[in-house]
């Protein structure tokens, strides 16, 4: 960092106030959207809500709201986000895991129950199949005579971070985009309250991009959407006011106050310059944003609340449209009602007690503040420009570009974490060891597990009890209509209206447009210097051959190749058979390849579950001798059942590579002495 | 989209395939005294292996044309290869990851080898484990790991030898790489729209002209999209089923 940044600096560009900063509400909205801001309207307080079946989690929005929320957030689980059903066997011990479980019209219809939908805005956290989702959510409004016109809400819906992020994906790039772009048209024409997408930096800074990639790939991803719905024949001034943003809100208090001040600039002058939007509706980078959950620690987490304060001020302070303050015990189970509230709490207090909404963009004009807007204006659009010269967003992630510099950052922000640079308080400072498992874990696991069951059961008398020919004539009707290339949304609502479940309709469109194929092959990242020392005193006297996976439809893969960068290292040979792999498909892999280990790295759902039929796959194979191993997120009660499944070595989060390297070369020691 | 769910063809004895391939890779003097098992039939596949450089697309073709063999109710193993690291004597076997849509498909037998310490193109005592695996399919595709001139050497255990030329490639690294000249069949993987895939296409048509017929085999080119399958069912059928039926024909 230059010394004199912050500071008046004698050769800075020159800043214009009225076409650079301008005042709040005026182009090009660097201090603001509106010229009150929280003046007249406070930001929306907007808690993210869901789990288990959808009576469980419309029981929490109504707690939500009665305790002072002013927006709904839905989090919806996995195999929804997956765009699958509930008694998929892929879905097996994820289901209402970390989210509401969502088939059928009936369970929207549920999780909205007794909720004035008409007056309360609702925000869905769903992409690949949003679509979908949101059909459901219009059925459900028709049902009950609301007209399209007065329903006000989001659906994230930004199918490309997906691609380069988040690795929820269904369909090939080109039709999940073209699905995106069917809300966008249909949310023009008759839902013009709705915001059909809201496309998020978030997950692109939670998987380890910088603040500038952060602002880079939301707004390249923007440029994507506002392009392909021109194509369709729309003005720019039909659909775009209807795009909403979705940022992260990380550490770097005032970095982060630059970021959306940065952020709202670059969108009003893409709009107005690139795309000669006339309408300034058009050209508000309107944002929601989230207090970051990669930097919640599960160490002393009450420290949380103090992170979620500061971050949630920081999203306040760069202007923030409707906030989510993440709750402190998130990382360790889904968060109790107490720490909900006080997430709550959090924002009422610093809305009403601290006055800071008194003044729009009280930063703005501060020597650090607008150079380092500027800087992230500047080097954010030179990455735009760069993505654009590849073609745009969609060829970029096609060729694994933003994946690849997201992947870089993150392996830095590592390394500095591990060396020290970046300090954590109560991680890497001040740390006075173990995690605390918090009371009343094993009780909720006990709850998660009858989620299943229960939905399974759902599902199925739904199945009994509807039209089944009308059902099978939506799906064909669904197939023509992709075939036609018509904008989906007429007949995915008419689909859902008789019943047709999530997975079905999802499947229909795979057959006509097939399925996304993970492109990205083992990419190394930068090696952390604990894992190139372990290397360096490690090595297997025997090449073990290992096969390591996820387990269900969890996309977290970094993991993965880092871990197989190490295998490989210590003298492995690694295969990975990619991501959403059935344990069946997994079993019969090792069984070809004829491996010593099968690791199986796990994050969201049961582990309980995973290893349990990974076990009787391999027995099916005739391969008890295979050694499994995992590692991941797992409380103790779990532990303790997974030897019953043949686990041989699990290493829970915060393993240290040393430890792992031990385990593998006792394993290749045994090999050797058995030869 | 095309899905492998063809259950009348599976590969029998699939447990004791994957166990053999370990044991004669280990020690190929065990190849002739595993054959003598009873229960291995006594047929022989028609063997081919797909050559050429890293990024050619040779797994996303191997992907598609197991498609075309499946369609066809063919039985196939894939014995792909990736390189050793010298250093520490581990590797990535990446190969498989683009043949996914035939995981759970029990007519098809995916395995993967690092090429340890041999040329780093193919892997140590690979003619045995195509030899043993011959026995237990209708076709076994051979990938080798893309290491230019040293490929060359893969060709001595296979039927039909397929090169991919990487399309990046200018006419002289062409008439360099002496593998070209060594192929059964040339196939040109032609991404839509790419006008250097085309230029390339174009080159490598009128090089193939100056090959001279090898024991009265031409040898012919196949233009394909190896990411869509465009062109693959025309390449599996006038190109790998009829140098089968040429190298058969006594």
């Amino acid at each position: 960092m230059p010394k004199n940044k912050g500071f008046y600096r004698q050769n800075e560009g020159k800043i214009q106030y009225r076409g650079d900063i301008g005042d709040p509400g005026t182009y090009p909205f660097t201090r603001g959207l509106y010229p009150q801001m929280y003046r007249k309207r406070k930001p929306t307080i907007r808690e993210f809500a869901g789990h288990g079946l959808a009576p469980d989690t419309n029981e929490r929005f109504l707690l939500i709201l009665q305790q002072g929320g002013t927006g709904l957030s839905t989090a919806f689980d996995l195999p929804t986000l997956m765009g699958r059903d509930s008694d998929d066997p892929l879905c097996e011990g994820q289901v209402g895991w970390d989210g509401v479980a969502i088939d059928t019209l009936a369970d929207m219809e549920e999780l909205f129950a007794n909720i004035p939908v008409d007056e309360v805005t609702v925000s869905m956290t769903i992409n690949a199949p949003a679509a979908v989702i949101w059909a459901m959510y219009l059925a459900m409004a028709q049902k009950q005579g609301i007209p399209f016109e007065r329903l006000g809400g989001t659906i994230q819906n930004d199918i490309l971070k997906e691609y380069i992020a988040q690795k929820e994906w269904l369909f090939p790039e080109e039709y999940g985009v073209g699905l995106v772009v069917d809300t966008i048209e249909y949310a023009a024409r008759h839902v013009p309250k709705w915001h059909p997408v809201s496309i998020s930096g978030y997950h692109i800074r939670e998987a380890g991009a910088t603040a500038i990639q952060e602002v880079a790939y939301t707004l390249s991803s923007g440029i994507e959407y506002v392009r392909k719905s021109l194509e369709r024949g729309l003005s720019v001034d039909a659909f775009a006011p209807q795009l909403s943003f979705f940022f992260d809100i990380h550490n770097n208090f005032l970095e982060e106050i630059a970021k959306l001040r940065a952020a709202r600039r670059l969108w009003a002058r893409i709009m107005h310059d690139r795309f000669g939007s006339t309408n300034p509706r058009s050209q508000w980078c309107r944002m929601h944003v989230q207090t970051a959950g990669c930097t919640l620690t599960r160490h002393e987490p009450l420290n949380n609340l103090i992170r979620v304060t500061i971050q949630a001020l920081a999203g306040m302070f760069g202007g923030a449209q409707s906030v989510h303050t993440n709750s402190y015990d998130e990382v360790l189970c889904t968060p109790t009602e107490e720490a909900v509230k006080l997430a709550i709490r959090t924002q009422q207090i610093i809305q009403e007690e601290t006055g800071i909404c008194e003044f729009p963009d009280p930063f703005g004009g501060s020597y650090l503040i607008e150079q380092t807007t500027n800087e992230i204006e500047q080097e954010a659009e030179d990455e735009i420009d760069r993505i654009e010269d590849m073609g745009g967003m969609i060829e970029a992630a096609k060729q694994g570009d933003p994946q690849g510099m997201i992947r870089f950052s993150a392996s830095r922000y590592e390394q500095a974490v591990e060396a020290g640079e970046v300090l954590i308080v109560g991680v890497n400072m001040s740390s006075q060891g173990e995690v605390e498992e918090p009371v009343g874990v094993a009780e909720e696991l006990e709850a998660r597990r009858g989620f299943e069951k229960r939905q399974i059961t759902r599902l199925k008398n739904i199945k009994q009890s509807r039209d089944s020919q009308r059902v099978s004539e939506v799906l064909d009707e669904i197939r023509s209509a992709a075939e036609r290339g018509a904008n989906m949304m007429p007949s995915l609502i008419q689909a859902v209206s008789v019943y047709a479940t999530l997975g079905e309709i999802c499947d229909a469109l795979k057959d006509v447009w097939g399925e996304y194929k993970e492109r990205e092959m083992f990419v190394a990242p930068p090696h952390a210097a604990a894992m190139e020392a372990a290397v360096r005193r490690y090595q297997l006297v025997y090449p073990l051959r290992i096969l390591i996976a996820k387990g269900g439809l969890d996309g977290h893969d970094r993991i993965i190749h880092t871990l197989a960068e190490f295998y490989k290292d210590l003298g492995a040979e690694v295969i990975y058979p990619g991501l959403h792999c059935s344990m069946k498909e997994i079993a019969k892999r090792a069984m070809e390849e004829d491996v010593d280990v099968v690791a199986i790295s796990t994050h969201i759902g049961s582990p309980v579950v995973f290893f349990q039929r990974l076990h009787e796959h391999l027995h099916t194979f005739g391969k008890d001798d295979i050694r499994i191993i995992g590692g991941g997120v797992i409380r103790s009660r779990e532990l303790e059942e997974l030897h019953k499944f043949g686990v041989a070595y699990f290493a829970p989060v915060g393993t240290s590579f040393e430890a792992i390297a031990q385990f593998l070369c006792k394993e290749a020691q045994r090999h050797e002495n058995e030869q | 989209m095309k899905t492998s769910n063809n259950v009348s063809t599976t590969i029998l004895n699939p447990q004791k395939l994957a166990h053999f391939i370990s044991t004669v890779h280990e020690n190929p003097e065990v190849l002739a005294q595993v054959l003598l098992d009873s229960d291995i039939p006594d047929t022989k596949a028609h063997t081919i292996a797909v050559t050429g450089s890293t990024a050619a697309g040779k797994s996303t073709l191997i992907d598609k044309i197991i498609h075309e063999l499946r369609d066809d109710d063919l039985t196939v193993i894939v014995l792909a290869i990736d390189p050793t690291e010298e250093e520490s004597g581990g590797a990535l076997l990446g190969d498989t990851i683009r043949m996914r849509d035939h995981y759970s498909d029990k007519g098809v037998f995916l395995r993967s080898f690092g090429s340890r310490g041999a040329s780093a193109a193919v892997t140590q005592y690979l003619s045995q484990v195509i030899e043993l695996a011959s026995h237990f399919a209708d076709v076994v595709l051979v990938e080798t790991a893309g290491a230019g001139q040293a490929d060359t050497g893969v060709k001595r255990y296979v039927d039909t030898f397929v090169v991919l030329p990487d399309t990046r490639s200018d006419a002289i690294n062409l008439l360099k790489a002496g593998h070209h000249r060594h192929a059964d069949i040339l196939v040109v993987n032609v991404r839509a729209g790419s006008q250097e895939d085309e230029r390339f296409f174009a080159l490598l048509q009128s090089f193939a002209q100056t090959l001279p017929p090898k024991d009265g085999w031409r040898v012919p080119m196949f233009r394909v999209n190896a990411e869509t399958g465009e062109g693959v069912g025309k390449l599996a059928r006038e190109g790998l089923y009829v140098h089968r039926d040429f190298i058969q024909t006594p």
